[in-house]
């Protein structure tokens, strides 16, 4: 399947891909990364969070990994999730069409009224 | 962090964990305990930093999106991974082989994707639950014929008298031995009493249930004896030995099962009989028994016509016609009113035996089964909208399945294959919740229900999940099938006629017809719930007026019994007795008055004594007024609580030495004393020791049949002029009643040790279950209403999310051209707020209407109660517009973006 199929992402989905990218993470600092990044816009509640992991675990975007090898004990039992070969094409088809998107003129000039108002 | 900080956390934590017990299991099991860790961290982290203020908000986002992701938990379809080629690839084989492939497929779809199949399993198991429930209760009472042989020859009969409203009252013995002895229509007839029995064991007196009957009784029901046999014509008669029969359950309990028992002897009443037989276990009769013991025929035969005791059994000769039977013994019972004219407005009223017990439970029971049947439709309405949606989720795979030449018939069964595998997963369930629910209903069903127009109370047969209600329970399952199969199937037929299936989802042509069909078996949905709701609120009503009536008892802190067998014994032993039992129950701590009275109230007694007015024109034979009367002690209407309404309540003076008084009640003044003062006049009553009375006072009517019934008059006299053997004790204490129960007990048998004590119960527990079948009726019909309103909840959900997903290319386009989420909220909202009007619109028209047809179940309560129907308004708006809220959220998360990539 290419990359495309899954297009458009869920924004959650999408601000979780981002995340753990290049590195793998746990539950817990996903969720902080995603809230600061997005700052607060994007809120997940433990619910929605490993919903959204479910998914795309199991649309094979997503993967369980080993903690990295610098973790302290107790966080080594924690489960980390990284980015599979095929999700981060998805992430980045994601990010070109958002991209793309925004360079259309109507996004534009919607861009440009928010400014002046 | 302090100790308060570290309970709150404790608190929510356990908040945390029981919204994580609503996701489907397989969730919990795969992310349940990192969900957790996530949570105790950011909570952590919020309450170290933030006011409460924060910690507050943070919570109520959390919960809120833990609800609504629980419920989505249930339907996260598990797709398999999108590089997986669709399995139509690989069909080969015979034609009958595909079927099975499909039928197979079929069910691994449902296993796949559990939250779907296992939401419908449970709407099916539970209303097929309450279905199989009801039904066995219905089959026991109503429909199975007694076990008895060919039971519709077997019949009861009653004395039936126009002078009181008594029409299935008792005959005189002497009168049931002339129509057992001239009838010319039955196999076998027989008088039969139920009564009290004295059994001593270990030195202390048992009250024992006896049934005395006429030799002929088990040969009119037509019953074999387990063990030994029944009683020969000599026994019936004076001078035969002192025989018993005894039940298999007395024959278990008291004479440990021993199999030699047959030849035994037992005291009873002081004399020894020997055991001759054995009921069986299944044996059933309407009336409680421990013991049955026979009558002698040629004594009951000197009884005075008007010493009325005695209903009749009998079992109609082959052939024979009810109205002939009737016939036959009226007749005989007028050439006996020729000779004693007391009897001219008596006949006998025979009926099936069957008819005559399930006489007062008939309505309620109808009720509950139009009930169940109501649960029953928005179930199956429910599954047949459940699967309308998923048919219409997988629109693309079978249109795959029809582009590579599957036939109608084949996609036909894959559709049918899902719908039978639900059905029968449910049905299972239902048996196995159906069981549990029965043995629930033996609990709480009352052990006797009152016949109307008769002293009598009968017990009614146990239900149990027999062959009969597992026919019945599959015929309403298949049924179920048919029906919620039927849309399903006429639904995709239509589109792959119109060849439509092959359109992306989106823009396919039937979604606003599909919607139509969803929207209008959801209003059909909301509208049997709310007729549903409003019997239940109707119910409800019902109870809690009859539990608030003014029963005219005082019934807190009273305790009551019944004590003596004075049978055969002199008045003046009689009045020795109870006057030493009130002595010393007055004595002890606590207790405030004792009174007695021969029969305990509400609990469908009767005792009639004939009243004349000796100053009024004298009526004609046969149809002098009686009316109930009550022997009482001075203090019984203080310890009963009943008030004195004018004039004076009885005395210790008032007793055999001094003139003979009497006290009515308000019914009583009503009846004979329209305009003057009853106080003072002089009635002459029948029973001679009483004769001509002076009535001194009035007291409040006491609600005797039940409290929804309109009392009857009662005329009380003072007890000692001719006490009854046994009577009923009124113990008014300033405690818990219940803990007097020894203390009152040691009393009595201080003044006797031979004497019985019976029927040991608060006054309240008699008030209370008075109303046993209401009651009941209440708690199954509300029942069942809850459980309609949470499965028009689940369709109003299943429907929306549908409407929702069906539209949401419309929506994103709304949400692009400006709409906000609240305005998308509002929209969805507003569509579930239109069909739960034209839902709760017909519910309450039809329930209007259909109203009169319940208005024999209801009391204090009118069948269009305006409280009740906007209660019902209110409740089923609310829930509904709930069930909608969560597909409305979704709907406002709608993106924008996606009406872009599509154009």
């Amino acid at each position: 399947m290419t990359p495309d199929a899954f297009l458009p992402l869920n924004p959650r989905a999408y601000a979780i891909m981002l995340v753990i990218a290049d590195e793998p993470a746990h539950g817990y600092r996903i969720k902080h990364e995603v809230e600061e990044r997005s700052g607060g816009s994007i809120a997940l509640d433990p619910g929605s969070l490993y919903r959204t992991i479910a998914k795309l675990v199991r649309d094979d975007l997503v993967a369980e990994r080993r903690a990295p090898a610098d973790t302290d004990r107790d966080d080594e039992r924690r489960r980390y999730y990284q980015l599979t070969p095929l999700g981060k094409r998805v992430a980045r088809a994601e990010t070109e069409r958002l991209a793309a998107l925004i360079q259309t003129g109507p996004a534009r000039a919607l861009l440009r009224r928010g400014k002046t108002a | 962090m302090t100790r308060r900080k570290r309970d709150g956390a404790r608190r929510t934590t356990r908040v945390f964990d029981a919204l994580l017990a609503l996701y489907s299991p397989a969730f919990q099991k795969g992310y349940g305990g990192e969900m957790r860790r996530v949570f105790v961290e950011s909570y952590d982290t919020i309450s170290r930093g933030g006011s409460r203020w924060t910690r507050l908000g943070f919570l109520s986002r959390t919960f809120r999106g833990m609800l609504v992701s629980a419920v989505g938990s249930w339907f996260d379809i598990r797709r398999s991974s999108p590089a997986s080629s669709p399995r139509v690839h690989r069909v080969r084989g015979t034609a009958g082989a595909f079927y099975v492939r499909d039928v197979v497929a079929g069910i691994a779809a449902i296993v796949r994707a559990p939250g779907f199949g296992v939401l419908c399993v449970a709407i099916l198991g539970l209303g097929g639950a309450a279905v199989v429930t009801v039904g066995a209760v219905t089959h026991a009472t109503l429909v199975r014929p007694l076990p008895y042989a060919a039971p519709d020859r077997v019949v009861i009969g009653w004395g039936s008298t126009s002078v009181n409203g008594q029409f299935r009252d008792v005959i005189a013995g002497s009168v049931a031995v002339d129509l057992i002895r001239r009838n010319r229509t039955f196999d076998a007839l027989a008088a039969f009493k139920p009564d009290g029995t004295v059994l001593m064991q270990d030195n202390k007196p048992h009250v024992l249930d006896a049934l005395t009957v006429t030799t002929e009784f088990f040969a009119a029901l037509g019953i074999d004896p387990w063990l030994g046999r029944w009683f020969t014509t000599e026994e019936g008669f004076s001078g035969g030995e002192p025989v018993l029969v005894v039940s298999h359950a007395f024959w278990q309990k008291k004479l440990n099962a021993d199999s030699s028992a047959v030849g035994r002897r037992i005291t009873l009443d002081g004399a020894a009989h020997t055991v001759v037989g054995i009921t069986g276990p299944d044996f059933y009769f309407p009336f409680a028994l421990d013991v049955v013991v026979p009558l002698h025929e040629d004594v009951l035969a000197t009884h005075s016509r008007t010493n009325y005791n005695y209903w009749l059994a009998g079992r109609l000769h082959d052939g024979v016609e009810m109205a002939t039977a009737s016939a036959d013994l009226n007749q005989i019972l007028g050439a006996i009113a020729e000779e004693d004219p007391r009897l001219a407005n008596w006949s006998i009223l025979i009926e099936p035996f069957q008819e005559s017990v399930v006489q007062y439970i008939r309505l309620p029971l109808l009720a509950v089964l139009v009930a169940v049947g109501f649960v029953w439709l928005i179930a199956i309405v429910n599954v047949a909208n459940l699967l309308l949606i998923r048919v219409s989720g997988r629109q693309h795979a079978l249109a795959i399945r029809r582009a590579l030449g599957a036939s109608t018939p084949r996609l036909a069964a894959l559709l049918l294959a899902e719908g039978a595998t639900i059905s029968l997963a449910g049905f299972a369930i239902a048996l196995g919740l159906a069981t549990v629910m029965l043995d629930l209903l033996r609990t709480v069903m009352p052990p006797v229900v009152p016949v109307p127009g008769s002293a009598a109370q009968v017990a009614l047969v146990t239900p149990v999940l027999s062959w009969p209600v597992v026919v019945f329970a599959t015929l309403v399952f298949v049924g179920g099938f048919a029906v919620f199969s039927a849309p399903v199937l006429w639904n995709a037929l239509r589109r792959w006629e119109t060849g439509s299936l092959q359109g992306n989802s989106r823009t396919q042509s039937g979604t606003r017809g599909n919607l139509r069909m969803h929207d209008a078996l959801v209003a059909a949905e909301l509208t049997l719930a709310t007729l549903l709701l409003v019997g239940a609120g109707l119910s409800v009503r019902t109870t809690v007026n009859l539990l608030r009536a003014d029963s005219g008892l005082h019934p807190a802190g009273v305790l009551s019994l019944y004590m003596g067998d004075f049978n055969g014994r002199p008045r003046e032993d009689r009045v020795r007795f109870f006057d030493g039992v009130l002595r010393e129950i007055e004595a002890l701590p606590g207790v405030a008055y004792v009174g007695l009275n021969d029969y305990v109230p509400l609990q469908n007694e009767d005792d009639f004594e004939g009243v004349r007015f000796p100053d009024r024109p004298p009526p004609q034979p046969g149809q002098g007024p009686r009316e109930e009367w009550r022997r009482v002690s001075a203090d019984y209407f203080a310890a009963a609580g009943i008030s004195l309404i004018r004039g004076r309540t009885f005395t210790r003076g008032d007793d055999e030495t001094a003139p003979s008084v009497a006290v009515i009640n308000r019914a009583f003044a009503a009846k004979y004393f329209t305009g003057d003062d009853p106080i003072g006049y002089h009635i002459r009553v029948t029973d001679d020791p009483y004769d001509l009375t002076e009535i001194v006072g009035v007291v409040d009517d006491v609600l005797r049949r039940g409290l929804n019934q309109a009392a009857p008059p009662v005329l009380y006299v003072p007890y000692q002029r001719n006490p009854r053997p046994t009577m009923a004790v009124f113990v008014r204490t300033d405690g818990d009643p219940s803990s007097f129960a020894e203390a009152v007990k040691s009393a009595i048998w201080r003044v006797d040790p031979g004497q019985p004590i019976a029927q040991i119960l608060t006054l309240e527990d008699i008030v209370r279950s008075s109303i046993g079948v209401p009651r009941l009726t209440m708690q199954i019909v509300g029942a069942l209403a809850s459980l309609a309103l949470v499965l028009a909840a689940v369709g109003v959900f299943g429907v929306m999310a549908y409407s929702v997903r069906m539209r949401r290319h419309e929506l994103a386009i709304r949400v692009a051209v400006g709409a906000t989420p609240r305005g998308i909220r509002a929209l969805v909202v507003a569509k579930d707020a239109r069909i739960t009007a034209l839902g709760l619109g017909m519910g309450l028209g039809l329930a209007f209407l259909l109203g009169n047809t319940i208005e024999g179940l209801l009391f204090g309560v009118a069948p269009a109660d305006p409280v009740t129907f906007a209660g019902v308004g209110m409740v089923l708006a609310t829930v509904s517009l709930l069930a909608a809220y969560i597909p409305a959220r979704r709907a406002s998360h709608v993106d924008p973006l996606e009406s872009l990539r599509a154009e």
